[in-house]
């Protein structure tokens, strides 16, 4: 009797307690401080975090321009490094503000990329910086930052990636070709199935084409949750009880920010927030409601800076 | 699909060509001056000359050959390839971090290894071809004055030359491996070959400097000398580029 036996894919992305600490003149900054993040194959992950939450340094150290400190980053399946090029052929990156080869034009510039990838799409490359209205003659150190970044966007898509890394890549970027940007985005991974790794510190942005979001700050990832179940799992409950709350109430261990004023509470909570209603309810209460948070909102949240300065775990 | 390397070669390659067409029109047109100007030499009454650079003068204006290896080897092309050197090495890697650029380079299918050697590759190119068409170019002036002179002869001093102006462009793109300002590679590198240059300057120490290699000067030292020489200089770059591949394979970016 044969047996088949599937082996699971690799998660497209794998980090395991990455960690960097930059030295300078003897001291020493924890710029990432132990990230532990899987981006899941045809998934579009976004990112987000405030500025220096450590998110360029943990991109940079996935595609082996920054050494980890500490832990390991994979790719697919396998370690990346400084020496990696069939995982880099593999990859796509629009750094935050890309510098390209500034004499070269547009032309040159995917004359040089072309040979370097077996599955080089010279149609796709064309395709993307038409609709970027990018102008391929001009020397790319005489583009905007803006056209740039479409630049190497363009370039990026080109040899149909598996994994494509955006870096802040709509920095320059007005909101029509923000819009065309990220409509290319959404287009590639329709049709190529390809990951999207994209670190943003835009919301709306981050709403607009993730599938999963990973939130980012003082160096450390702070919440991974597909988008779908981010909302279900992030609310606010208001409520004003008719007298104190027992304390089981208030020691959920859903609840991860209490404002209260008197006997009105105003929870925020993430998990099973449906039954932390149902624990609220039936204590005796005036008026209780619960409500939706944005992504923004949950960004804050998970981001703002506690009353002594560290970051709400 | 062509090889990464070669790619990447080709490129650092054109990207130099400004700096390496400079630096071939200095060396030709000095090249070309050394033969136009010997009649000149030869006939010239320099009053004021101290009597040691006299006689020196004297010496060469009796023998072609000796003329033309002195102002060449002796003097201009030592001199000139070690700048170079530094001009090719220091901006290497220190130029593309500084830019930005580096950042693109390292993202695309290239090992370090390979960007490294693609880069020392492409600048020894332009160094060899710079030494070697300006070269050329003594034989084919003398030519023209009616000096012939033998081309065998005057390539023999080349190896020499170019492993010297190697071993500075390695130290230079080592230096260029740790930091982002290519002046400041530039500035040590040339300390350190200064530092290197000092045995030749001690009575009976030239045979340890390598600058006694690059001047292709065999009446300084032993003729077999010269070939052990360049051969300990030529070695001598291997660790250095090592170092550098170290230096840039441990780097940030």
């Amino acid at each position: 009797m044969s047996r088949e036996v599937e082996v699971a894919a690799p998660p497209a992305v794998e980090l395991k307690g990455l960690r960097k600490v930059y030295r300078h003149r003897g001291r020493q900054s924890e710029a990432v401080a132990g990230v532990d993040l899987t981006v899941p194959a045809g998934s579009v992950m976004g990112l987000l975090g405030p500025n220096g939450a450590g998110k360029t340094t943990t991109l940079k150290m996935l595609l082996g321009l920054v050494h980890a400190s500490a832990g390991e980053a994979r790719v697919f399946g396998y370690r990346t490094g400084p020496d990696g090029v069939g995982i880099r052929q593999r990859v796509g990156y629009v750094p935050e503000n890309p510098v390209l080869y500034p004499s070269l034009s547009g032309k040159a510039l995917a004359s040089f990329c072309r040979p370097l990838y077996p599955r080089w799409d010279g149609e796709a490359f064309r395709r993307c910086a038409a609709a970027l209205k990018l102008p391929l003659d001009i020397p790319a150190g005489k583009l905007s930052r803006g056209q740039r970044a479409a630049l190497a966007l363009a370039l990026a898509l080109a040899p149909r990636p598996d994994l494509l890394v955006l870096d802040e890549p709509t920095a320059g970027f007005d909101p029509y070709a923000r819009r065309e940007f990220l409509s290319l985005i959404l287009d590639m991974v329709a049709s190529t199935g390809c990951t999207v790794l994209l670190s943003s510190h835009d919301v709306d942005e981050v709403q607009r084409v993730a599938d999963q979001v990973a939130i980012m700050a003082g160096g450390r990832i702070r919440l991974v949750k597909p988008a779908d179940e981010l909302r279900a799992s992030e609310k606010r409950v208001r409520v004003a009880f008719q007298a104190q709350p027992p304390p089981q109430v208030l020691e959920d261990p859903v609840i991860r920010r209490v404002e209260r004023e008197g006997n009105r509470y105003v929870f925020t909570v993430s998990g099973d927030t449906a039954a932390f209603l149902e624990k609220v309810a039936v204590v005796p209460h005036f008026v209780l409601e619960m409500l939706d948070l944005s992504l923004e909102e949950i960004f804050f949240e998970y981001t703002r800076p506690a009353p002594g300065g560290d970051l709400h775990a | 699909m062509r090889s990464g390397f070669w790619t990447l070669t080709g490129r650092e390659f054109s990207a130099a060509w400004i700096k390496g067409v400079v630096c071939l029109a200095i060396a030709l047109a000095t090249a070309i001056s050394i033969p136009l100007l010997f009649d000149w030499l030869a006939g010239a009454s320099l009053p004021g000359l101290p009597a040691t650079a006299e006689r020196a003068l004297a010496a060469q204006v009796a023998d072609y050959h000796l003329y033309l290896w002195a102002n060449w080897y002796g003097k201009n092309l030592l001199q000139f390839m070690l700048v170079f050197a530094l001009i090719f090495g220091a901006p290497a890697l220190a130029g593309e971090a500084a830019s930005g650029s580096m950042g693109f380079t390292l993202s695309l299918p290239f090992a370090r290894r390979q960007v490294l050697g693609a880069k020392f590759l492409a600048g020894a190119i332009w160094l060899a071809m710079i030494a070697l068409i300006s070269t050329l170019a003594l034989p084919l002036t003398s030519d023209l004055v009616g000096k012939p002179v033998s081309l065998a002869l005057l390539l023999r001093g080349l190896p020499g030359t170019l492993a010297g102006a190697f071993l500075a462009y390695a130290i230079a793109m080592a230096l260029s491996a740790v930091t982002n300002d290519m002046v400041k590679a530039g500035v040590v590198a040339a300390g350190i070959l200064v530092l290197l240059a000092v045995p030749g300057l001690i009575p009976g120490g030239s045979p340890y400097s390598f600058l006694t290699y690059m001047a292709a000067a065999g009446p300084l030292v032993p003729p077999s000398w010269v070939w052990w020489g360049t051969l300990a200089v030529s070695l001598a770059i291997m660790p250095v580029y090592l170092l550098a591949r170290w230096l840039f394979l441990r780097r940030d970016y």
